[in-house]
C-alpha cells in the first residue's frame, strides 16, 4: 500500500465540495423538522428526482459532455436549475399534502410511517422510469480549474462551493430578515401561539416544504454533475448522509445543518484518503463519528437541549 | 355469510393441491414419446449489464429458432429469465436462485444456458445441482466455480457448489480467471509498460477474483500494486474522491477488476476528471461493452480489456461467417462478445438432446447431463468437449480490445 501524496489542502477541497452538497439538502431536513417536528424520509428521494430531471433535460438537449461557450454554460445553468428547483419544490409540497397534511393530528408515529412510504413511492416510481443501474450524466463544466498552493479547483466544484454559500447566505437572510422568516421561526418556537397572533401555519408549512426542496433541486444539479450519473437508490444514501449532517449540527438549527454538512463532508474526504482500506470505511466512520457527538451533546454540534414542549 | 365463506375456502384448496400437483410433476423434467422441450436462459438483460446480457441470451435464441423442429415430434422453444434486481441494481445471486427453482418447476425445460456472472452461478449451482438440471455458462471465469483448489479462495464452499450423491451438472466454455489475470497482467506489464498499478474491483466474487489473479502476475512480472479498493453500484457518491487518492498515488495504469454495473465506467470517468489520464485495464466485464463507454463517455479513451471468446474478426470459416449472418438477420445487430459462445453452449445442449432422440431414449435433465460428459462438439469458437470439471478442454482464446475514437477495437487474440 503506498499512501497517496494528494495534498491536505485538496482532501479538504474534496470534503469542502461534497460537503456542501450534503449542506444544502441536510436544510431541507432541518427547515421541516423545526416547523413541524417531523422527519421527512422522502427529502432524499426527492433530490434524487432532481438528479433524473437533470439526466432528462441535458438528454433533450443532446448534451453530452463539456459546454466551452461561458454563456451557453450560465443559460443552460439557469435552466437546469429553474427546472429541478421547481420540480423538487414541487414534489416536497405534494408529498407534504398527500403524505404529511392529513396526518397532522395523528399521533407522531404515523407521519413517519407516510414518510418512509412516500419515499418508497419515489423511488420506485425512478426505478421504473431510469432502471435498476446508474444512468450516466455528462458533465457541462469544462474539465479544467483554478490551481495553486498543491490544490486544483475544478469550475464545477468552484460553482457548487460558490452557489451553496450564495444559497445558505440568502436562506439565512430569508429566515432572520423577512416577515414570512419571523412567521416561519414563530411556528417553529410555538405552533399554537403563532397562530393565535394571525399566522396562517398551513401556508408557513407549505413554504417551508418549498425552501427545502428548492435547496434539494439545486444540490440535485450540481450532484449529478459531480458524480456523473443518476440512479434511483441515491436518495436514501444521501439523503441518511443529510440527514445524518442535520442531527450533527443540531436538528431543527439551520447553521447547524451548513456545519454538519461540512464536516461530514471534510470527515469522509479524509477518512477515503488517510485510512487503509478508507473508500470501504467511510461511512462506518462517519457514522461512529455521529454516534459519538450525540453520546456528548445530544442536540448537536450547534443544538439546544430544550424542555420537552408542553 | 358462511357459506360463501366455505366456498371460497374449498376453491382455494382446490387451486392450492393443483399447483402442488403441477409442481410436483415437473421435477422429473423431459418426456419420452415426443412434446415440447426447452431450454432456459438466465442473463443479465435489464439495467446496465443488459448491454452484454442480451446478446448472449440472443445466441440462444438464435440456437433455440434454428433447431425448433427436433424431429420424432419434439419441438425446442427458449424461456428466458432475467437476473438483474432493482436491489442490487445489477445481476443478483439471489435473483438467480430464485430463476433456478422456477426453471426446476418447469416440466418443459431440460437444460439451462447461463448465467453471466460467476457470483450469480455460485448461488444457482446448488440449486440446479440438486434439480439434476444441467447448465452450461457461456461466460462465467471464475476459476473456484470448477475448481476445488481455487474455491475457498473466491469465498465458494466447493461442496455446496457441486453436493455429493448428485450429478456434475455444470459446464463452461470460456477459460478461467487464473488465465485471465495473466492476460490482464500482461497487457499492463508488457504492452502498455505499467509498472505501478492502482487496483480496484466491483466486491463480485467474478471481479474480486480477476482482480486477485491480475494482482498475482502483475507482482510475479515485477510489478507494483499502489493501492487496492472495492466499489459497488451504491458508492457513486464516492468515486470522486476515491479517483482524487487515486491520483496522488501517481499509477502508470489503473485495473479495474468487475463488471460495469459495478461502476468501472463511472470511475473512468471519475479518474479523467481528476487529471488521471493513464490507461485502464480490466476483463471481460468491461472489455467490448457498450454500457461502459456510454458511463465513462469522452474518458473512456485508453481503455483496455480483455474478453474470453474470439473476436468476429477472426471468423473466416464457412460455418462462422454463417453465424454471424444468421446473428445479423434475426436480431439487426452484430454479434456481442459472448454471443458466439451462448450459441454453442446451446448447440451443445442441442446436439445432446438430438442424440438422446435419435437413439430412442427418453429426453430427461439427468441423461443430457451424461451426455454432456462425454461429447465432442465442433462450434463457432472451436472445438469443444468438457474435462472432468466441467471447464472446456478445447482450446481456449482471449481477445484484447481497447477503446480507440470511442469505439472499443480489437487489438489482437492471446491463445491461452
Amino acid at each position: 500500500m503506498v499512501l497517496a501524496d494528494t495534498g491536505f489542502l485538496q482532501v479538504l477541497e474534496n470534503g469542502v465540495a461534497s460537503g456542501a452538497i450534503y449542506a444544502l439538502i441536510a436544510l431541507g431536513y432541518t427547515l421541516v423538522y423545526g416547523i413541524i417536528e417531523l422527519i421527512n424520509f422522502a427529502h432524499g428521494d426527492v433530490f434524487m428526482w432532481g438528479t433524473v430531471a437533470t439526466l432528462y433535460v441535458l438528454g433533450t438537449l443532446h448534451i453530452t459532455g463539456a459546454v466551452s461557450n461561458p454563456w451557453e454554460l450560465v443559460g443552460l445553468l439557469v435552466l437546469l436549475m429553474v427546472i429541478c428547483m421547481l420540480l423538487c419544490a414541487g414534489i416536497d409540497v405534494i408529498v407534504e399534502r398527500v403524505a404529511y397534511k392529513p396526518l397532522r393530528h395523528a399521533p407522531r408515529l404515523a407521519p413517519l410511517i407516510s414518510a418512509i412510504g412516500a419515499s418508497f413511492i419515489l423511488e420506485n416510481v425512478a426505478l421504473f422510469i431510469i432502471g435498476p443501474s446508474p444512468i450516466s450524466v455528462p458533465n457541462i463544466f469544462p474539465d479544467k480549474g483554478f490551481s495553486g498552493l498543491g490544490v486544483s479547483v475544478s469550475y464545477l466544484d468552484t460553482f457548487i462551493i460558490l452557489f451553496s454559500v450564495v444559497l445558505m447566505v440568502a436562506l439565512a437572510l430569508f429566515i432572520s430578515r423577512t416577515r414570512l422568516g419571523r412567521a416561519m421561526r414563530s411556528v417553529a418556537q410555538d405552533r399554537e401561539a403563532a397562530s393565535l397572533m394571525g399566522v396562517n401555519i398551513d401556508r408557513i408549512i407549505v413554504i417551508t416544504f418549498t425552501l427545502g426542496g428548492a435547496l434539494a433541486g439545486a444540490a440535485s444539479v450540481v450532484y449529478a454533475m459531480k458524480v456523473q450519473s443518476a440512479y434511483y437508490f441515491t436518495g436514501f444514501e444521501i439523503g441518511l448522509k443529510a440527514f445524518t449532517a442535520a442531527v450533527l449540527g443540531g436538528i431543527g438549527n439551520i447553521y447547524g445543518a451548513m456545519l454538519g454538512g461540512l464536516f461530514i463532508g471534510v470527515i469522509e474526504a479524509f477518512v477515503i484518503q488517510y485510512l487503509p482500506a478508507g473508500f470501504q470505511w467511510a461511512d462506518a466512520v462517519v457514522f461512529a463519528i455521529l454516534a459519538l457527538v450525540l453520546v456528548f451533546r445530544p442536540a448537536g454540534l450547534l443544538g439546544q437541549a430544550l424542555p420537552e414542549k408542553v | 355469510m358462511q357459506k360463501w365463506y366455505r366456498t371460497i375456502l374449498y376453491m382455494l384448496g382446490i387451486a392450492g393441491l393443483t399447483v402442488a400437483l403441477v409442481a410436483c410433476g415437473g421435477g422429473s423434467g423431459g418426456t419420452s414419446k415426443g412434446g415440447r422441450l426447452c431450454i432456459a436462459t438466465d442473463f443479465p438483460v435489464s439495467g446496465t449489464d443488459a448491454s452484454e446480457g442480451i446478446p448472449a441470451q440472443n445466441g440462444v435464441a438464435l440456437a433455440v429458432k434454428q433447431n425448433h423442429d427436433l424431429g420424432n415430434g419434439y419441438t425446442l422453444d427458449v424461456i428466458n429469465f432475467n437476473d438483474v434486481s432493482a436491489a442490487v441494481g445489477g445481476p443478483d445471486p439471489n435473483q438467480g436462485a430464485q430463476n433456478v427453482s422456477q426453471m426446476l418447476g418447469n416440466k418443459c425445460i431440460v437444460a439451462m444456458v447461463g448465467p453471466f456472472n460467476s457470483g450469480v452461478a455460485a448461488a444457482e449451482m446448488p440449486v440446479a445441482a440438486k434439480g439434476k438440471l444441467p447448465m452450461i455458462s457461456p461466460a462465467n471465469t471464475n476459476p473456484g466455480l470448477t475448481l476445488k483448489d481455487y474455491a475457498s479462495a473466491n469465498g465458494f464452499n466447493f461442496e455446496t457448489l457441486h453436493p455429493t450423491g448428485y450429478p456434475e451438472n455444470y459446464f463452461r466454455i470460456p477459460a478461467n480467471d487464473v488465465t485471465q489475470g495473466k492476460v490482464d497482467a500482461d497487457i499492463a506489464y508488457t504492452d502498455l509498460g505499467a509498472r505501478k498499478v492502482y487496483v480496484v474491483d466491483d466486491t463480485t466474487p467474478y471481479g474480486k477474483g480477476l482482480a486477485d489473479n491480475f494482482v498475482k502476475f502483475f507482482q510475479q512480472s515485477g510489478g507494483t500494486i499502489l493501492g487496492r479498493d472495492e466499489i459497488t453500484s451504491k458508492d457513486t457518491a464516492k468515486l470522486p474522491s476515491l479517483a482524487s487518492t487515486i491520483a496522488g498515488t501517481h499509477p502508470d495504469a489503473v485495473f479495474y477488476g468487475g463488471i460495469t454495473s459495478g461502476g468501472g465506467g463511472l470511475l473512468k470517468a471519475q479518474l479523467v476528471a481528476h487529471n488521471v489520464n493513464v490507461p485502464m485495464v480490466g476483463g471481460d466485464g468491461i472489455a467490448a461493452d457498450s454500457a461502459f463507454l456510454k458511463d465513462a463517455g469522452s474518458a473512456a479513451e485508453n481503455t483496455y480489456g480483455s474478453v474470453a471468446a474470439p473476436d468476429l474478426s477472426t471468423f473466416t470459416s464457412g460455418p462462422q461467417k454463417q453465424f454471424v449472418d444468421d446473428y445479423k438477420a434475426a436480431f439487426g445487430q452484430d454479434p456481442g462478445p459472448y454471443s458466439a459462445n451462448s450459441y454453442d453452449a446451446a448447440m451443445i445442449e442441442i446436439t445432446a438432446i438430438k442424440n438422446l432422440i435419435k437413439d430412442g431414449k427418453d429426453v430427461t435433465r439427468e441423461a443430457i447431463i451424461d451426455a454432456l460428459h462425454s461429447i465432442q462438439y465442433d462450434g463457432v469458437t472451436g472445438h469443444i468437449s468438457f474435462d472432468e470439471n466441467g471447464d472446456n478442454a478445447g482450446n481456449k482464446v482471449f481477445s484484447i480490445y481497447a477503446v480507440k475514437s470511442g469505439k472499443w477495437t480489437f487489438v489482437k487474440e492471446v491463445k491461452a
